[in-house]
């Protein structure tokens, strides 16, 4: 591949990140790395970037993923005398004076989490498949 | 692999992740605001803690991350860590991280506040500071927001009809050229939003801040760099010295050269302060 197939994956990719509600990580001022001749903040190369935005993404899976929720709760269990907490509550507001006497009782569980193990793992095998191309062919490609 | 098999397989990978996406609202929200991050983050200090010899205990049966600022209340559940040194107190570790700050006592929610000391106990002077996130530029919509914010602030029942003063400041990364033309006005100091007689709004960027901070400091480097020769600091010590000679002089009543050439016995400054006394009682 060279830099302009690794430029329309990137636009794939920004494309499906918007979708999600990723825009940050579609962001290409995210991606850049500083020159050390002129000083100036350049974009990573699109082989590059594109890696670099696939491991922003796993990084956003991995704070959704139910696989995380499991392996902190196992870690608290181990470390707290008598087993820690049973289950993680998440209370949208805080104050119980404020709070609705329904959102009370309908306080979503965090290990309701989807197991999101699945889907990090295709990316991890995409970024190791990225890295082991061959150097890309300049733009154009034609010798 | 080539360009298509790559662009099937980020498809792919999306389409899988958009079918586990979660449909409970609520859920999606708690995983926007990180509280599955927070709970990682949790385990790796309770881990480090029991590692340090600490004996932790959970209180209480669910952990309850708050999606909003909250109070620390002993009640709620919470981790208990006792020291591996017997005679230290127990420390307690609370989840709801998210509390009121100082200013929130008075005016509910802001990132930084503080009540600041004023000398009439009736008058209250209040300073505000909202921090936005460094990657946000802010435009019309953040300054109609703040605007908003400090009218439902002044319009709090505790603030009407008694005196307060308030200075609101939104500090920011960047603005736009619509937030520049408002806070840039003739005869207004610079970033001042809102100029009213009992509050006053400005937006600053950091660079701002810092330049206006830099400048105050040469200032008073400038003050304390006073260069005084040695004939001057002993001139100036020579008189100190002679007036306190004098009035200790003056005050033990052992009159001088000056003084008895004057007839004065005790001169114009011990009557000046005579004259504050009350008269002698009458014989």
């Amino acid at each position: 591949m060279d830099d302009d197939d690794f430029l329309a994956l990137i636009a794939e990719l920004e494309t499906q990140l918007l979708e999600v509600g990723a825009s940050e990580l579609a962001d290409e001022n995210n991606y850049t790395h500083r020159d050390e001749n002129t000083g100036e903040d350049r974009l990573l190369e699109p082989r590059e970037r594109l890696i670099a935005m696939l491991h922003a993404f796993d990084r956003f899976l991995a704070v959704r993923d139910g696989s995380t929720f499991r392996n902190a709760m196992s870690r608290i269990r181990q470390y707290t005398n008598g087993g820690g907490p049973e289950r993680v509550l998440f209370l949208p507001v805080a104050d119980e004076s404020v709070r609705g006497e329904r959102d009370f009782y309908d306080v979503p569980d965090l290990s309701d989490v989807p197991d999101l193990s699945q889907v990090r793992r295709s990316v991890a095998l995409l970024i190791e498949q990225l890295r082991s191309e061959p150097e890309p062919r300049p733009r154009g490609g034609a010798l | 692999m080539d360009k298509a098999a790559a662009s099937k397989e980020i498809r792919n990978i999306f389409s899988a992740y958009k079918k586990l996406t979660p449909t409970d609202r609520k859920i999606l929200n708690g995983l926007k605001k990180g509280k599955l991050y927070e709970l990682y983050v949790l385990s790796w200090v309770v881990r480090d803690l029991a590692k340090r010899g600490f004996i932790l205990t959970f209180n209480g049966t669910s952990l309850q991350f708050k999606g909003s600022p909250g109070k620390i209340k002993n009640s709620e559940p919470h981790f208990q860590i006792t020291s591996p040194n017997a005679t230290a107190p127990p420390l307690y570790l609370f989840v709801d991280i998210e509390f009121d700050t100082l200013g929130s006592t008075y005016v509910g929610v802001s990132d930084m506040g503080r009540l600041v000391p004023h000398g009439s106990q009736d008058h209250r002077e209040f300073l505000l500071i909202e921090l936005k996130r460094p990657s946000l530029s802010i435009g019309r919509k953040e300054l109609d927001q703040l605007e908003d914010y400090v009218n439902s602030i002044l319009a709090q029942p505790d603030f009407v009809n008694t005196s307060n003063n308030w200075n609101f400041y939104l500090v920011t990364s960047e603005y736009d050229d619509v937030v520049k033309e408002r806070i840039t006005q003739e005869n207004r100091a610079a970033g001042l939003f809102i100029d009213k007689p009992n509050h006053k709004v400005w937006v600053k960027s950091w660079a701002e801040l810092l330049r206006e901070a830099e400048g105050r400091l040469k200032f008073v480097q400038d003050q304390l760099r006073i260069e005084v020769s040695t004939d001057e600091i002993e001139k100036r010590i020579a008189e100190l010295k002679a007036s306190v000679l004098k009035s200790e002089a003056l005050d033990l009543g052992e009159g001088s050269a000056e003084m008895t050439e004057n007839g004065t016995q005790g001169g114009r400054k011990r009557s000046s302060k005579a004259g504050n006394q009350p008269p002698s009682p009458p014989p």
